[in-house]
């Protein structure tokens, strides 16, 4: 009875009399001592009698003082863990890959000449040979018989497992995310916030029950935050979609599930603000949409903004008036007439790091003939564009007024690239050959030294009203985007000659044409076809030799009948000319029926209304292969 | 800003009391030496980066007390340990006798999978032994573990020791992902065979044709 009691105090062993547990059985049998009350005093293992004594007080201070200093070391792993985690998250929704035939990063398009496909052996989905590594390094070459690649995703991922200790303790440790580290700092903020609505305040307290859980004062790490991990079963539905084609191995799968909740703190921010903004997209007056964005974005912005001064923090919606009002000056000079777009920019002095939330745009011009857009934004900082600064946005699909709501991340911009270079928004027409301009707009990335996170709510501005020649390559084509125009422009003349019944095409010159040949020119020749047509015509031109911008005014005639040339379209390929070889593909075009859009519809459909006219007009050729 | 580093680890030091734990780890972390003997208050720990293969790697190296009284707190650190250190003293007997109840504390606390090793320390004391270096490498082969003798007061080998222990971490952290991702090696046979069996069918077509 009296070890009962000894046993019963603070410091004390399991109890004496109770008997031992299954585990410690089967360990006690395979040392073949059993567990009678002396095995169980062997256990004790030191000669001299077990002493229960409490701990004097000055022990307990200087255990306390050790457990103090751990968790502050704790404090500082978790952050650095939810850095990482942050980044990967960045990354993820910065992932632009449609399907299997794009690049999951990059979103670039896979062809028979374009960038190599390489199959990820984690997620299973294809990647360009930029945006993969291998992970065979040349240690192991020999066993190499299969390649192991990675997409940076997958290989974040797996890099994150290891410098988390997740790959010891299987499943993720409990971290700091960088914006919920901060919050922490400014908590005395907290109470003089203004803007305070009802859903953004409940975002909030989730937050601060996950810092409160996360800065628990158990030194000793909880491995599997059991809260935690039911949210991300809940919260995983959202991305079940992306998960599902991944066939990991079970053991990275926790760390999905917590990146599955992750994304979704972030992303239900977004919606939140969506929402809000909806209703009124319709608002012509740019006033007004700026006094919107700037009520439900300052509240939402709070959550990641990097500022690290306090009086900035405390007057968020005089930071965006400013920077709106710097871009478009003032009031007077507001022309909305290729619409508005709205974005945040915030840059990361401690990474380098300048993030780009694109929300959306509105009242685009319409491109195609049911008064409708497929929009998307491209993004680069220029001048000096590099591959790596330039991102573009999703398409949103018939709309005029797309919500992107997409954060792209530009990473290693310096302090003396914000003095010097610009952020250049292009808006694009997403279209199956080749994209249309819809307008664009440069923010001067100086006044992110001022502060770190500004807002805009800018008018888009059109720079080049109709295309009247060729470009005058290259350094004005570095102001728009490379992928655009490179293949170069056509000028056509389209005219429909009642008197032959014909439709009568002009080829006058193209520019800038691609060199495809090893002496750095090209042999073009341009093809030209109806469809559909019965008769199956098609024309070529003379072959100029030797030349990029080749002169050949040259005409050919479809006979057909005005009805139905709105249901043709007529195709116009430009090849090298090469003997002994297929003909190098250099550019194409569609005019008219369903395929084109924009000036191309317009062009088109002037043909039509206004016969035995000559229309003469530049197109853009386009890298993509007709059929 | 704190120095960054690629990963963390953390080790763990037990053994009897006195066998020199803390002279160990005094020695690791700041290769300097106390004679004077002051008892573990229940637990303590150093950190130390290292630089291994090119990564920067922190061990954060916990002290546990040797004494019975604090048992209590100092098992509840072995669960987050990635690496245990399980020192016995040369000169002592029972110290190295002691070492299968402390094996056996591990595998009722810690994690299964974490790397072990056996360190006879106070070797410098070479007059005194009572455990020959054969009777340790005996044990260590028995647990599968490595073995190595150190002496914290002449500095041998105490850095050697901590350096094993944790390539040894980063090696099976390696192998542990390779195995999660890549297919069992079956898998790569049936693929292997894939190609075979085209032809195969292909010529046994033709035949029927």
């Amino acid at each position: 009875m009296v070890d009962l009691g000894s046993s019963s105090s603070s410091s004390g062993s399991p109890n004496r009399f109770v008997c031992p547990n299954d585990r410690q059985l089967a360990l006690r049998a395979k040392l073949r001592t059993g567990w009678s009350v002396k095995t169980d005093s062997l256990s004790g293992f030191s000669s001299a009698p077990t002493v229960n004594e409490p701990l004097a007080e000055q022990e307990q201070r200087a255990i306390v003082q050790v457990i103090q200093r751990a968790e502050k070391i704790d404090v500082t792993e978790q952050e650095r863990v939810g850095k990482l985690v942050d980044r990967l998250e960045h990354m993820r929704r910065n992932a632009l890959g449609r399907g299997p035939n794009q690049c999951l990063l990059c979103g670039e398009n896979f062809r028979l000449l374009g960038p190599q496909r390489i199959r990820c052996i984690d997620c299973l989905r294809w990647a360009c040979q930029k945006c993969a590594i291998d992970t065979n390094n040349a240690k192991n070459i020999s066993t190499a018989s299969r390649e192991h690649y990675l997409c940076m995703i997958c290989a974040e991922t797996r890099e994150i497992w290891k410098k988390s200790g997740a790959w010891f303790f299987k499943s993720m440790p409990k971290y700091i995310l960088p914006g919920d580290s901060k919050f922490k700092r400014n908590k005395s903020m907290r109470m003089s916030r203004k803007y305070r609505d009802e859903d953004s305040s409940s975002d909030e307290d989730r937050k601060w029950n996950r810092q409160r859980r996360n800065s628990g004062t158990e030194s000793t790490f909880d491995i599997t935050d059991q809260e935690s991990c039911n949210n991300s079963m809940t919260y995983n539905f959202s991305r079940q979609q992306s998960c599902s084609d991944s066939q990991l191995s079970k053991e990275l799968e926790p760390l999905r599930n917590y990146m599955g909740s992750m994304n979704l703190t972030s992303e239900s921010k977004n919606w939140e603000e969506s929402s809000s903004g909806d209703n009124k997209a319709d608002i012509d007056s740019l006033e007004a949409s700026r006094r919107e964005s700037m009520a439900s974005k300052s509240v939402t912005d709070w959550t990641w903004s990097d500022s690290r001064s306090l009086d900035e923090k405390l007057s968020p919606s005089t930071c965006s008036v400013k920077s709106s009002g710097g871009t478009s000056d003032s009031k007077q000079m507001v022309d909305t007439s290729m619409g508005i777009i709205e974005l945040s920019l915030n840059y990361d002095q401690l990474s380098s790091i300048l993030h780009c939330t694109v929300y959306r745009a509105k009242n685009l011009i319409p491109m195609d003939i049911g008064g409708l857009s497929d929009p998307f934004c491209k993004l680069n900082i220029l001048p000096n564009a590099k591959v790596s600064t330039r991102l573009r946005t999703k398409t949103v699909h018939k709309t005029r007024n797309p919500e992107f709501n997409e954060n792209l991340t530009f990473y290693d911009i310096t302090e003396d690239d914000l003095a010097k270079k610009s952020l250049h928004v292009l808006v694009v027409d997403d279209d199956k050959y080749g994209h249309d301009y819809m307008g664009e707009v440069r923010i001067k990335l100086a006044k992110l030294r001022v502060q770190n996170t500004i807002y805009l709510t800018v008018p888009l501005e059109n720079l080049r009203p109709e295309q009247k020649g060729p470009l005058p390559a290259p350094e004005l084509n570095q102001w728009f985007d490379f992928d655009l125009w490179s293949r170069g422009q056509i000028l056509l003349s389209l005219c429909y000659s009642t008197k032959k019944r014909a439709l009568l095409v002009t080829v006058v010159r193209c520019a800038n044409l691609l060199p495809m040949d090893n002496n750095g020119f090209s042999d073009p020749f341009v093809k030209l076809q109806l469809k559909p047509d019965p008769c199956h015509r098609k024309h070529k031109t003379s072959v100029k030799w030797k030349n990029l911008n080749p002169v050949f005014n040259e005409e050919f005639a479809f006979e057909t009948r005005p009805t139905e040339l709105y249901m043709q379209s007529l195709y116009i390929t430009v090849f090298d000319k090469d003997y002994g070889k297929s003909n190098d593909y250099l550019g194409g075009l569609i005019l008219g029926g369903s395929g084109s859009k924009g000036q191309r519809l317009k062009h088109w459909l002037d043909m039509i209304r206004y016969p035995d006219h000559r229309h003469e007009q530049w197109h853009n050729l386009t890298e993509d292969l007709l059929e | 800003m704190a120095k960054t580093y690629d990963y963390l680890f953390k080790l763990l030091l037990i053994g009897d009391s006195g066998v020199g734990k803390t002279c160990v780890l005094f020695r690791f972390s700041e290769d300097a030496f106390n004679t004077t003997f002051i008892s573990t208050i229940g637990i303590d720990f150093k950190i130390r980066t290292i630089d291994l293969d090119g990564k920067k790697i922190k061990l954060q190296i916990w002290d546990t007390a040797g004494q019975e009284r604090f048992r209590t707190i100092t098992t509840a650190y072995y669960r987050g340990a990635m690496g245990i250190m399980l020192v016995y003293d040369i000169t002592n007997e029972k110290s190295f006798e002691n070492i299968k109840n402390w094996i056996r504390n591990i595998e009722e606390n810690a994690s299964a999978d974490v790397e072990k090793m056996l360190l006879g320390n106070k070797c410098e004391l070479e007059e005194k032994r009572q455990v020959s270096r054969e009777r340790g490498e005996q044990l260590a082969i028995e647990y599968g573990i490595k073995f190595i003798e150190t002496s914290a007061k002449a500095s041998i080998r105490v850095e050697e020791a901590f350096f094993t222990l944790a390539r040894d971490i980063k090696t099976k952290m390696e192998k542990k992902l390779k195995e999660a991702s890549n297919p069992p090696k079956g898998g790569h046979q049936l693929r292997a065979s894939e190609p075979q069996k085209k032809p195969t069918s292909w010529l046994s077509r033709c035949t029927l044709l």
